[in-house]
């Protein structure tokens, strides 16, 4: 009996799913375990993998197709089964009925409507559409471990570049000129060997424009031709449009906060602001209420806005308020890293109490981002830098003078609705507080 | 303060100390009392010690490492030399199924703090049979140390932390080593911990990891190699089985390209374990692949040169580092 291949649900939230690609043809022999279909979901893809070894006998559904979770997508043959590629739509199929014989694998027999009569796109339309060339080796990217970590830590995709090694492998050193040459667009300690380097995850350009929002707010449809990997965004931001959303800014002394992060080295900026956020929504409830429930979220899980070929987006750490700092810089590493890669488990994603914008890698000084819906609040921080300094005229010789001081300017941007300005304020202030005596929260 | 002794005499002192500062450590050997030992590493200890603590014996290896096993079982610390490292074949049960075991056999209710001295590696022509370097059986035989000196310190400090240890220890003290001088320190209970490495000579470009003779190589092909501007890294691991990988975690981590060289054959030997831990521990600190250096898969060839031919020496370690460096591996 055939083995059916249905749309996974990906997490507690999935309902449906789109078929980005078939990987295997029908008709192509398939290893329990090997890629088969790519789907996709707003925010992530996701490669379906062979629930059996056998003949990919039907893959229903042409790229782009939405199938709601746990619908057959597609069927594969076992050895010595006759369920070859159905070559036209007939609808004549003359298999007996689905019988599920065992909810862990859901083996029944073939389905018997075809795919035209089940509503969805004729499989005989995705099994004679040419697909796209799979990866073959030459796609692949040749690059020693050591450069792929280091282009993971510094945002630099490694697609398309050419190495000194034997058989072009892309080095370290490979690396650090090609950062040269793109001209530094991630923040970090400049150690040449890269083993301390730190990562912001870079910030989330996307978010501020107003007119790209705007564009949509008369139009119900979506663009046509907009990639699906903005959809997302788009519907977010559209949605975000509409709302009352206010602001408190304010810049945050961090000459302490700098010395420490240039002193430990084992966490940057990002990190700090999850960790002192972390621990200041335990007692700022109001920051954290949950849009669809009007309540305060009661796990401290912190969103960090990351830029990546794909688009915004915004993985997660967990239970924030109760990991260390070089814990959570691990943690944000390691979800920029797969973040990029396209790689993110459904888990990695959603569920954020509360975000975090960091443009400061940009070299950016401000940054006002919208609250992620169902989030009521977001934080945007930029680049520390030197700015002119009022010396407290009480802590110096009694009067006021001008010096040099490390500063960061933070937005909070908050939904009115939920959230009033003087909690964010509060909320805001011992932020900054945070930032100027660290070592209050450590 | 330091001295500048052989390595052979830095053996002799360890085990002098060793008898003076415990009467239960005592020597077993063939030709060790009245002869003193084939490189003169045990001249005069029987003028001291007398002839119970310093024995010749019959030339069973069988029997010598069996008197040791039962010796340490009953609370000696028997030092037991080989002769040549070549010969522990003739005792492989004792070694290996008696001294590697019985602590685990009797539930920790016995110990057996044997050292087994064995004089290994290629020189003079000694031929196939004479001139092995074995480690790796060892290393792969759960319940036993394994140590291996580089130069007149290690000798000493190395050698006494055996004969202190608990635990069956094999000492791999190269045969060509014997002769040569090196500094130690005056300092009469200076021991060598076992289980810890030694960096060499630090630089950014290349780590050699290796161990005994070898060490002396790379050495030669790291001072080559700064000529050329490359800095390399020689860690001596000094001791190979309990391994010291937070030391070669450091090494990889800081020069991201790693040589592992030895004199014993490079099929099995220790530097493949090295580099299968340097890829499951390291993978994103490599930039290149490991490269192992090691003996011909061939047994020791009595011709000269094709004896000189078979084995790592400074040049085929510098110019694997080149290689690396170039990023032509």
């Amino acid at each position: 009996m055939p083995i059916e291949v249905v749309m996974p649900k990906l997490g507690l939230t999935m309902a449906s799913g789109t078929i980005a690609r078939w990987i295997k043809r029908p008709g192509e022999a398939v290893r329990e375990g090997e890629p088969l279909v790519e789907v996709a979901t707003d925010k992530i893809a996701y490669e379906v993998e062979a629930p059996a070894t056998g003949t990919l006998a039907r893959a229903l559904g042409a790229d782009g197709d939405e199938f709601a979770c746990g619908d057959v997508i597609g069927t594969i043959a076992l050895a010595g089964e006759t369920d070859t590629p159905v070559p036209a739509p007939t609808g004549t199929s003359t298999a007996p009925d689905a019988v599920t014989t065992d909810g862990a694998a859901r083996i029944v027999e073939a389905p018997r409507i075809s795919g035209a009569a089940n509503g969805v796109a004729p499989t005989a339309g995705s099994s004679t559409t040419p697909l796209p060339a799979e990866r073959g080796n030459g796609e692949r990217v040749i690059a020693s471990p050591a450069a792929r970590r280091l282009a993971r830590e510094r945002g630099i995709s490694l697609r398309g570049v050419r190495g000194t090694g034997p058989r072009g492998r892309i080095t370290m050193s490979d690396v650090i000129t090609l950062r040269q040459a793109q001209g530094d667009i991630v923040a970090g300690h400049d150690s040449s060997d890269g083993r301390r380097e730190q990562y912001a995850p870079v910030g989330a350009p996307a978010m501020s424009p107003r007119d790209e929002v705007t564009l949509s707010l008369s139009k119900g449809e979506m663009p046509s031709r907009l990639p699906r990997s903005r959809r997302a965004i788009y519907r977010k931001m559209t949605e975000v449009g509409f709302l009352p959303l206010a602001q408190v800014e304010t810049v945050a002394r961090a000459d302490a906060l700098k010395a420490l992060i240039d002193r430990r080295r084992d966490f940057g900026w990002t990190a700090f602001a999850v960790y002192a956020v972390a621990r200041l929504l335990r007692e700022h409830a109001d920051l954290r209420t949950d849009a669809t429930t009007g309540a305060p979220f009661e796990r401290i899980d912190v969103g960090v806005a990351a830029d990546t070929p794909h688009g915004l987006i915004v993985p997660v750490v967990r239970d924030a308020d109760t990991r260390s700092l070089a814990e959570i810089q691990r943690e944000i590493v390691r979800l920029a890293g797969l973040a990029r890669e396209g790689a993110l488990a459904p888990d990695d994603i959603g569920g954020a109490c509360f975000s975090i914008s960091n443009v400061g890698p940009q070299g950016v000084e401000r940054v006002a981002p919208l609250p992620d819906s169902p989030q009521t609040a977001i934080l945007g921080i930029g680049a520390a830098t030197q700015r002119p300094a009022v010396v407290d005229p009480s802590t110096g010789s009694g009067q006021a003078a001008l010096t040099a001081a490390w500063m960061l300017t933070c937005v909070v941007s908050f939904d009115h609705r939920f959230v009033d300005g003087a909690p964010a304020a509060r909320f805001l202030a011992a932020f900054a507080a945070a930032c100027a005596d660290p070592g209050m929260l450590l | 303060m330091a001295r500048t002794i052989s390595f052979s005499e830095a053996t002799l002192e360890a085990m002098q100390e060793e008898m003076r500062r415990d009467p239960t450590v005592f020597l077993l050997g063939e030709d060790i009392a009245k002869q003193g030992g084939i490189f003169g590493q045990f001249k005069g200890l029987p003028q001291e010690f007398g002839f119970d603590r310093v024995r010749d014996t019959p030339i069973s290896e069988a029997a010598l490492v069996g008197a040791g096993v039962g010796a340490a079982l009953t609370g000696c610390r028997p030092v037991v030399d080989m002769h040549f490292a070549d010969f522990i074949t003739c005792a492989m049960d004792e070694v290996v199924n008696q001294a590697a075991k019985l602590r685990y056999m009797f539930g920790e209710q016995c110990v057996v703090p044997m050292t087994l001295r064995a004089p290994d590696g290629i020189t003079k022509s000694a031929g196939s049979q004479h001139s092995q370097a074995l480690e790796s059986w060892f290393v792969h035989t759960p319940g036993l140390e394994v140590v291996v000196p580089a130069d007149a310190e290690d000798a000493k400090g190395l050698l006494k932390a055996a004969i202190r240890s608990d635990n069956p220890t094999l000492y791999f003290e190269h045969k060509a080593l014997f002769p040569q001088k090196g500094a130690i320190p005056d300092d009469g209970d200076f021991v060598v911990p076992i289980g810890k490495a030694k960096t060499m000579r630090d630089g950014k470009d290349v780590a050699v990891v290796t161990y005994g003779i070898t060490v002396a190589r790379a050495m030669e092909a790291a001072s080559v190699l700064e000529a050329d501007g490359i800095e390399a890294t020689v860690l001596n691991l000094r001791t190979l089985w309990p391994l010291d990988f937070d030391a070669i975690v450091d090494a990889v981590a800081r020069t991201h390209r790693v040589i592992v060289a030895h004199e014993a054959v490079r099929v099995g030997g220790v530097g493949a374990e090295i580099a299968a831990f340097i890829g499951e521990h390291c993978f994103d600190e490599l930039d290149a692949p490991v490269v192992r250096l090691g003996a011909a898969h061939v047994p020791v060839p009595f011709a000269p040169v094709l004896q000189e031919a078979m084995y790592p020496k400074a040049p085929m370690i510098a110019d694997a580092a080149r290689r690396l460096v170039r990023r032509e591996i």
